[in-house]
């Protein structure tokens, strides 16, 4: 027997019982077989639960869970409040429990285990007298170490305690005694936390430092197709990732590079993590290094057509460009590639907007008519203010000075009236621009443009900007 | 699985093939670009090179913004499918609207503001991209020698057209460079016709004279053209000289050195 229910126990019934002999006990007794992996891995679904309470959760072999809960139990209302919602909510997934907490790993394991109430405090620098009680299997140590030290007479913590220690390790060598220390926390417990099991990383300790940037390109070579590899087999593609650098020193070194659409592709990774290796300073060598993705999304398998399938023009009209794109943005940075997308408008230059770009080309479906009215390619931005001498207030510019040079018009377009969009701003309402495309005596044509207020009686200032050349 | 996402081989191999006949002059359609013009496209035999450099510098006062090469280069661009990446070395100033009266539509760019310091180095990347239809890049300095010899190998390997589009201080003029061609496009007065309401006469169809500078092959030559209105572009003069100005002696010399150099 491995382990029994409560009912089971009250009848007699207790682990490491020889089956025949509880079967000859109870004879309708219900026996289930025993799966020990099964077991482990639900220990393992436990513990990533308990990742709600604190972020370093590990597992405690065979049916325990460590949670250092240092730093959280004010986000829960105080120790008690915690371990009490642990509890409820351990009871509505229906495990019988036992709680302990403590200063250190080996008292709350201890006490868990072997303490007298189902949860239990245990005050801070108390460890000594709370676990005086308790059997010194609770230390747990192994079973040899056991028997002798009950031969012994030691039976107790406490009597343990007590006892001079040179004999003792002398005796039992240094892991009792060293089990000893951890529990009341003169010596540190390593326990090793779990890595949720959403993180998607790899890592690579070297046996030398490296720092030369041929041996960070190797690494990085090793470390993408773990990465790719368990994006793969969780259908998704990365967006954003961290590459750590651990140096000799202590320090940490961070390169983060990000893409615009779920990638995870093996050249494509190393090509962009590759392109930032001059930002890494190695100092006196890397001792580590990790891929870790910060950010992931849903990535289809999408089926590629052959080129032989394929119009021979398709080839460089839907080639994906993801890569480039990625790289550029990662060495320009992210703002700094764009693309135009029209916007509703009719200023000039609030007719545009430049907007993060994809992969894949965007057919604009407004862009298959030719806007009616003449536009220039560039904008002046600001627009430049000019001199302009025109013959009536109204007419068409007949000069215009712009820096030191003069401009005789010879032949004009217009005006094109644009109002000003006062539902932005109620300062503009009622303002308008008058442009008129003018061709001087060389037969370049600039774009003009007149400020102006659409009422008659006021019509402004009438001040005249040079917003392009056509 | 991971071998699917490799670049298709037969995409390569072909690529590799049109490469190799480029030396042998055949499939004009994938090795040139066609400008529209038909006067430029028959004396270039079928249009700009692809996988090479082309340099456009603009005349008279448009040397400073570069508006009409820009222009040029839109409606060269809008006649070839496939993705341009737009570079310029500061704030960017294209209109979509203009872009997109002279054909091109303003979601197959990608704009990229660089630095003046990062920009050949991006340059040269995007140009040893396949998959890119053509590099335009808005240069505010020039380019040295050796720099622009790197541009043009890059694009001879990567396949992608490169159009460097060079604002000049006014009165500026350009070094010697490795590039294919070299073209001032300027401006002249347009035919008018119709008197307009406002005093003036109404605008004609607007005349820009190409200047080819410089050529690998050594023509000079220029041509006047009406950039609008059809797209065939209207022939109305051609030459064989360029205006004599002294600038533009120093870009005769300029071309005879590339004879030299290639």
């Amino acid at each position: 027997m491995i382990a029994t229910d409560a009912t089971a126990r009250r009848q007699g019934v207790q682990p490491g019982l020889p089956l025949a002999q509880a079967r000859a006990m109870i004879p309708d007794l219900h026996v289930d077989a025993a799966t020990p992996d099964r077991d482990d891995d639900a220990l393992v679904h436990l513990v990533e639960w308990c990742l709600w309470l604190s972020p370093l959760v590990a597992i405690d072999p065979p049916d325990g869970v460590w949670i250092d809960t240092t730093g959280c139990d004010h986000l829960q209302g105080g120790e008690d409040a915690m371990l009490g919602k642990l509890a409820a909510q351990l009871q509505a997934l229906g495990y019988t429990h036992r709680i302990a907490l403590a200063d250190t790993p080996g008292a709350a394991s201890a006490q868990a285990r072997f303490g007298r109430t189902p949860v239990c405090v245990v005050p801070s620098g108390a460890q000594r007298q709370a676990l005086a009680d308790l059997p010194i299997a609770s230390l747990r140590l192994d079973t040899e170490t056991r028997e002798a030290l009950n031969r012994l007479g030691l039976r107790t913590v406490g009597a343990l305690q007590v006892a001079p220690r040179a004999p003792l390790v002398r005796r039992f060598g240094t892991t009792m005694i060293t089990q000893l220390d951890r529990a009341f926390g003169a010596v540190s417990e390593p326990i090793r936390p779990l890595t949720p099991r959403e993180a998607v990383q790899a890592r690579e300790t070297f046996v030398e430092p490296i720092g030369t940037a041929e041996a960070i390109a190797t690494v990085i070579a090793t470390l993408v197709p773990p990465v790719c590899a368990a994006l793969l087999a969780r259908g998704e593609g990365l967006r954003l990732a961290d590459l750590i650098c651990e140096r000799v020193d202590g320090t940490v070194q961070a390169v983060r590079v990000g893409t615009a659409a779920p990638v995870r592709d093996i050249p494509h990774l190393t090509r962009l993590l590759g392109e930032r290796i001059d930002s890494v300073e190695p100092g006196f060598g890397i001792e580590a290094m990790a891929l870790i993705v910060i950010r992931r999304e849903t990535l289809d398998v999408s089926q590629t057509v052959g080129t032989l399938v394929a119009p021979d023009g398709a080839r460089s009209h839907g080639a994906d460009l993801s890569c480039l794109i990625d790289r550029l943005r990662n060495r320009v940075g992210p703002d700094k590639v764009t693309t135009l997308h029209p916007h509703p408008s009719h200023l000039p230059e609030r007719s545009q907007a430049l907007l993060p770009v994809s992969g894949h080309a965007e057919e604009n479906r407004q862009a298959r008519d030719r806007p009616p009215y003449p536009r220039p390619v560039r904008l002046f931005s600001p627009p430049k203010p000019i001199q302009v001498i025109n013959l009536l207030p109204d007419g068409a510019p007949r000069l215009f000075v712009w820096g030191t040079t003069r401009h005789r018009v010879r032949a004009a377009d217009g005006p094109e009236q644009v109002h000003e969009e006062w539902w932005r701003a109620p300062s503009v309402y009622g303002r308008m621009r008058e442009y008129w495309t003018a061709e001087t005596e060389s037969g370049e044509r600039f774009w003009l443009f007149r400020r102006g207020d659409a009422d008659v009686t006021h019509p402004g200032d009438r001040s005249w900007f040079l917003h392009g050349l056509m | 699985m991971a071998h699917t996402h490799n670049p298709d081989m037969m995409a390569l191999l072909r690529d590799q093939v049109a490469r190799l006949e480029r030396r042998s002059g055949r499939h004009a359609d994938t090795i040139k670009l066609a400008t529209g013009y038909d006067e430029i496209d028959d004396h270039l035999v079928g249009g700009l090179l692809r996988g090479a450099v082309h340099e456009f510098v603009g005349g008279q006062h448009d040397q400073g913004s570069c508006t009409r090469p820009a222009r040029f280069a839109a409606s060269i661009l809008s006649r070839h499918p496939g993705r341009i990446v737009w570079l310029s070395a500061s704030r960017f100033d294209l209109h979509a609207a203009g872009l997109q009266n002279a054909g091109l539509d303003a979601g197959r760019l990608i704009c990229v503001e660089a630095t003046p310091e990062t920009i050949q180095g991006l340059c040269e990347d995007i140009l040893r991209e396949r998959g890119v239809l053509a590099l335009v890049a808005d240069l505010d300095a020039p380019l040295t020698l050796t720099a622009s010899r790197r541009l043009q190998l890059a694009a001879e390997a990567g396949g992608v057209t490169g159009m460097l589009l060079h604002r000049l201080p006014k009165g500026g003029t350009l070094p010697a460079s490795a590039s294919f061609t070299r073209w001032q496009i300027g401006a002249s007065p347009s035919v008018l016709l119709v008197q307009g309401s406002s005093g003036l006469p109404t605008l004609g169809a607007a005349r820009w004279p190409f200047f080819l500078l410089a050529f690998r092959v050594f023509r000079r030559w220029h041509a006047v053209f009406c950039p609008s209105g059809s797209r065939t572009g209207a022939r109305i003069s051609t030459g064989a000289g360029i205006p004599t100005t002294p600038r533009r002696r120093g870009w005769c010399c300029m071309a005879m050195m590339a004879v030299v150099r290639w």
